[in-house]
Order: structure tokens, then C-alpha cells, then sequence
């Protein structure tokens, strides 16, 4: 039984990059008398609930502690349920989307200059800006001098931070709040202006004008929602759905049916990424600082990999290591003398990489590895262990390689002791992050899911502003892209109203 | 991570033994822990698999009687009765093996064993992990 029903004139679902977005863009109509209400499944984190512990952080965060498996179980998917959504666990580094890949999408409209002031407005308030070189620790240092000596082009990452203390545990959440994502700028900003952020709140369902949620019980300690645990129901002019790439389309799949639009929940892509390592003969300093301040894309094009700094925890290398026993036990031993690197594949948006819901309407994730995938994620692995060993690395953990290990002695022969035939799916552990598509922008509803502006495609007053709609992979970090859509979103919003 | 209210432990009986031997192989380290270590290693386990559904149980401890039985084939006993070297031959048997499931579900027994050590605090300062103090 519904035990209240809400008015109000716009209802933004999901409060991550795309939806806290939405919602700060739209908070100037509060004072012309709008109600916004920002509906948030997760709950409000401060800092002191972060523990910095491994486990119980990813338990906090994340859906399935970050090991959301698709239904092939050879691929790990990370997203995060908490108000600021994933931009809770990002590590804060913000690019544009490259122009060659806005020509690629060929999404009527949408073209770098219209992005570019979107861009500059979120760089200036997330105070996105470059780690001076004295915040650089040695994992971000060698990665740069690997890349000199070899003559690749390695770029810094612009990061979004304030105050930023270097306590490296970014992807689980920021202890100091120093992290500038939307908890933290966007929706304190729309608050202050008259929108209301809902907390535990999770949408089931929507309808014509009206969104059908239950409130659940607070968890982890946190504050309990505003509203009574229970059903509820609001209506609404207008609903903005930015649940992020699995949950939007899920939603809309539960409302209107799984097959009200052919390209539904279709071309998903996630970047699936290879975590790599290498010991160093001394020790390094790789804990202290911000953990993801490079990158090489020169490789993007070519082998259809992306290559970036990183340095995880205990638990997480350890996973990420291929392999068991001994070899395991005797390279972790040695953390602080370990480099790491992300090797992230372009993936291609195919039709059969899809979400679909099970029968209770929780989503799954269809995902088949394209072959350049693999390609890509070996290029990864061999460019990588290029990298690690210019940079003086002894030995480098290859998946992939015909041992545990390479040896600097055979740092000759990366190229034929990386081979395809030992690169098996199940075998080695590959995650992804940048989860994107499945609500699709075009022109045409049969192969898109909204318009170049957002909005749903034979459904009226509903809009989807997340990583859902992006037509194929954005080929970098694609958070401020999210937010530079919700931006466009935003602004067809205002004038679908006026 | 608490054990969710109502549900029973999946780590019981002789899949409990079952799972100390194959955690003792997975990560060798986890035959240094003290018994409280290892306990808390178990509940870790049990806590992370009570948040998953009944079919997931199911399937791990399907994987479980797999190993055995895979191991009857190799050294006529169970996996924890089996030599050294014959432990590390089951287990990369499933590791590489042609057939995607077993190398599939290798990998969900190996990642929990890795878990059940790797995520505790105890093991910072015995590999060399070290955070920057801070209090907020």
C-alpha cells in the first residue's frame, strides 16, 4: 500500500555525476517556485565514516562490494550506491572527451564546441587543476621517467580535489572530503537553493508523470531518508532518470517493458581493465599521494588501450594477480617496493553487450568480449611491462605470460612471452569502472533510446542524464562528460518547460 | 561486515575443512595465522557469502565437491588428504583448464581465499603496507 504521495514539478532520480549535476542546474527555478526532489537509493557519507579498511569501505560504496559479475562471470563491474553516486570512489581525474571521439559518436548536435564552455564551468567548480610535482609520489614518477626513456608521450590527468592530504585510498571514498565530485559541489550547491535530496530512497518504477519508490532502512550507520521506510509515490512534470548506466536502463525496462525500444539497455561498454605491477629492487614511495596522476593514450588508436597510473590495496592486487600460492604470497610481500599500472581496453558498443532485468526486476549485465578487447588488453599488458622495466622495475607480473613473472633479463622478449593462447577469460581477473550505454543518444528510436538532448524517445516529460546515454565508449575517464551531458540535459529541461 | 540476521553460515562441517585446506594452498601465508586470524578469516567469508542468494551457495559448494571429486580421480582421497604436489596439480588443473566454468569457478574460491587474508589489518605491517596516519 502507498503510503504518501509527493508533488512536485521535477524529480531527478540518482545523485552521481550526471544526476547531482542535473539537479545544481536546475535549483535556480526553485526560487520561481519549483519543487525538485533528488531521489538517492544510497545514503549521505561524511568523512568520518570513512575507515580507510579495505573491505569494509568497498562493502559501504559499492553494489556487490565492487564485484558486480556479468552473467559470463569473467568480468567484474564496479558502481557505487551513495549520494555523489560513483563520484564517491573516482579518483578525481577529469578529461574532456577527445574531438575524434564526438566525430565518432556522429550524435546530431553534440559536438566539442557546444561541450567545451561545459567543460570549463565543471573544471572551475570542482577546482579540477594539476598535483604540483612535489605531491607526485615515486609510482607516478617512474611511470613518467618508463614513458620518457621509451619516447612515449605520457600525460598528466587534470584531478578534481581540494585540500587533497595524498592518503592514496581514493577509490574508496576520501577521508578528508577533499575528493571535488558531486556530493561535494553540485548537491550541497542545489540544496542551498531549494532542492530536496531524499536519501534511501530506491525508485521501483515510473510511470507517466509519476515515479513509484520504496524508502528503505538506513544502512552503515548512516542518517536515516527524510521519509518513512515504505512505499511511496511522487508526481512529478518532469523526471530526469541519471541511476547510471546498469540501473537507468533497469528502470525503464521495469516501467515501460523490456522491449519498448529495440536499442534498450543495448551497446553497453565498459573500458575492462587489467591491473599490472612490477618490483622494484628498493623500496619506493607509493602509498602516500594521489594515486592516478598519468596517463598514455598514444596507444588508443593503434591497440585500442589506454594506460594509467594507479596503486591499490592488499586485497585488491591480490585479486588482481593472476595466479595462486607461493607466487602470490612472495610477490605481495614487498608492497612498498610495487609500481603499478591500469591498462584499460576501448571496447567496441555492440548490440549484444546488454542489461536486462531477472524476474524480480534487479538488472544483469550481458557482456562478450570482443577480440580487439583482448588484443587491446594484451597490448596493455606488453606496453606496460615496457614501461615498468624502463622505469627499473626487476620482475613485472604479466597475465597473459608463460610464467608468474618476467624477469628484467628477458625484458627483450615481452612481445612473444605475452601470448594469446595463455590469456584465458576466467583465468585472469579483469574489471571495469567506466561503465557506459544502454539508454543510447539519437535521432532514431530504433536505434537510440533518447535524443541528442535527453530525452526519452516515445515517452513524454522523461529525460536520462548519466554515462547510460553515451553511444559507445568515451575512450577516456568519463566523468566530466557525464556532467557536461547532464548539462545539455539540463538545459533542454528549462526550455521544455518555458 | 556483518553476517546478515536469519541466514545460515555457508561455511560448515566438511565444507568448512574443505575450504581451510584449499585457502591453506590458495594463499600459503593463511598457515601462519593464529587461530583467531583464523577464525576471523572464516567469518569474513561466511559474512561476504550471507549477503549473496541461495544459488550462489549452491554453486560454491558444487565447486567444492568438484575439487574432491576431481581429486578422487588424481590421488584417491579428498583435496586435503592429497600431497603437496598433488594439491598444486588439482589446482591448476582448474586454474588453466579448457573448460570456461571450472577455470570460472577456480577463480571465485581463489578470490575468496585471497580475500580472506589479503583484507585483514594484521597483514599491513607483515607486507609492508603501510597508510598515511590521519584522522578526520
Amino acid at each position: 500500500m502507498t503510503k504518501d504521495l509527493h508533488n512536485y514539478d521535477i524529480i531527478i532520480i540518482g545523485s552521481g555525476a550526471g544526476g547531482g549535476t542535473v539537479a545544481k542546474e536546475l535549483a535556480s527555478l526553485c526560487s520561481k517556485g519549483a519543487k525538485i526532489a533528488l531521489l538517492e537509493w544510497g545514503g549521505l557519507f561524511d568523512k568520518k565514516d570513512n575507515t580507510r579498511q579495505e573491505l569494509e569501505m568497498a562493502g559501504k560504496y559499492y553494489f556487490d562490494h565492487g564485484g558486480f559479475l556479468t552473467q559470463q562471470q569473467d568480468l567484474t563491474l564496479g558502481f557505487a550506491k551513495a549520494v555523489g553516486g560513483s563520484s564517491k570512489v573516482f579518483t578525481g581525474t577529469s578529461l574532456k572527451l577527445p574531438d575524434e571521439v564526438v566525430k565518432k559518436w556522429n550524435v546530431p548536435d553534440l559536438t566539442s564546441i557546444d561541450l567545451a564552455p561545459r567543460y570549463e564551468k565543471y573544471f572551475l567548480e570542482n577546482n579540477v587543476h594539476f598535483k604540483s610535482r612535489d605531491e607526485l609520489n615515486e609510482n607516478e614518477t617512474l611511470f613518467e621517467q618508463g614513458c620518457k626513456s621509451l619516447g612515449w608521450d605520457c600525460q598528466q590527468f587534470p584531478i578534481a580535489t581540494k585540500d587533497c592530504v595524498g592518503l592514496g585510498t581514493c577509490n574508496l571514498g576520501c577521508a578528508a572530503s577533499a575528493k571535488q565530485g558531486t556530493a561535494e559541489v553540485q548537491i550541497p550547491k542545489a540544496q542551498s537553493l531549494g532542492v530536496e535530496l531524499i536519501t534511501f530512497c530506491r525508485v521501483d518504477k515510473i510511470r507517466e508523470n509519476e515515479v513509484y519508490a520504496t524508502i528503505v532502512p538506513a544502512e552503515h550507520g548512516l542518517a536515516q531518508s527524510k521519509l518513512p521506510v515504505g512505499k511511496h509515490k511522487f508526481r512529478a512534470k518532469k523526471i530526469v532518470i541519471s541511476a547510471g548506466a546498469i540501473h537507468s536502463p533497469a528502470l525503464l525496462m521495469r516501467s515501460f517493458g523490456s522491449d519498448f525500444l529495440p536499442a534498450i539497455g543495448r551497446y553497453f561498454t565498459c573500458h575492462p581493465a587489467l591491473m599490472l605491477a612490477a618490483k622494484h629492487p628498493r623500496k619506493i614511495n607509493n602509498l602516500i599521494g594521489h594515486p592516478k596522476s598519468f596517463f598514455v593514450d598514444a596507444f588508443v588508436p593503434s591497440h585500442h588501450v589506454l594506460l594509467e597510473t594507479c596503486m591499490y590495496f592488499p586485497f585488491t592486487l591480490a585479486k588482481n594477480l593472476s595466479g595462486f600460492g607461493q607466487d602470490i604470497d612472495n610477490f605481495i610481500r614487498d608492497f612498498n617496493r610495487l609500481q603499478m599500472i591500469l591498462a584499460l581496453a576501448i571496447d567496441p558498443a555492440e548490440r549484444h553487450n546488454h542489461i536486462g532485468i531477472k524476474r524480480d526486476g534487479s538488472p544483469y549485465v550481458s557482456y562478450q568480449f570482443h577480440e580487439n578487447t583482448i588484443q587491446g588488453l594484451l597490448a596493455g599488458v606488453r606496453k606496460s611491462a615496457e614501461i615498468f622495466f624502463a622505469a627499473g622495475a626487476d620482475s613485472v607480473h604479466a597475465p597473459g605470460a608463460d610464467s608468474f613473472l618476467i624477469e628484467k633479463r628477458d625484458k627483450e622478449n615481452i612481445a612473444t612471452m605475452v601470448k594469446r593462447k595463455n590469456f584465458k577469460l576466467g583465468k585472469v581477473s579483469i574489471a571495469a569502472a567506466h561503465l557506459m550505454g544502454g539508454c543510447r543518444m539519437g535521432e532514431d528510436a530504433r536505434t537510440s533510446v533518447v535524443d541528442p538532448w535527453g530525452r526519452l524517445h516515445k515517452q513524454k516529460d522523461v529525460y536520462v542524464a548519466d554515462a547510460s546515454i553515451f553511444p559507445a565508449a568515451a575512450e577516456i575517464n568519463p566523468i566530466m562528460t557525464i556532467m557536461a551531458l547532464a548539462d545539455r540535459v539540463a538545459e533542454t529541461i528549462k526550455k521544455d518547460i518555458l | 561486515m556483518e553476517t546478515q540476521p536469519g541466514r545460515p553460515l555457508v561455511l560448515t562441517g566438511l565444507f568448512e575443512v574443505q575450504f581451510i585446506a584449499l585457502q591453506n594452498s590458495l594463499v600459503p601465508r593463511s598457515k601462519t595465522l593464529t587461530p583467531e586470524q583464523k577464525q576471523i578469516s572464516l567469518n569474513i567469508i561466511n559474512e561476504f557469502l550471507s549477503e549473496k542468494s541461495k544459488f550462489d551457495h549452491f554453486r560454491f559448494k558444487l565447486f567444492l565437491i568438484l575439487i574432491d571429486l576431481y581429486s578422487f580421480g588424481v590421488g584417491l582421497s579428498p583435496f586435503r588428504l592429497l600431497s603437496e604436489a598433488k594439491k598444486q596439480a588439482v589446482l591448476n588443473h582448474f586454474f588453466s583448464s579448457p573448460i570456461g566454468l571450472f577455470r570460472k569457478g577456480f577463480w571465485g574460491v581463489n578470490t575468496l581465499a585471497k580475500m580472506s587474508v589479503y583484507s585483514q589489518n594484521f597483514i599491513y605491517k607483515e607486507i609492508n603496507y603501510e597508510r598515511k596516519p590521519f584522522t578526520s
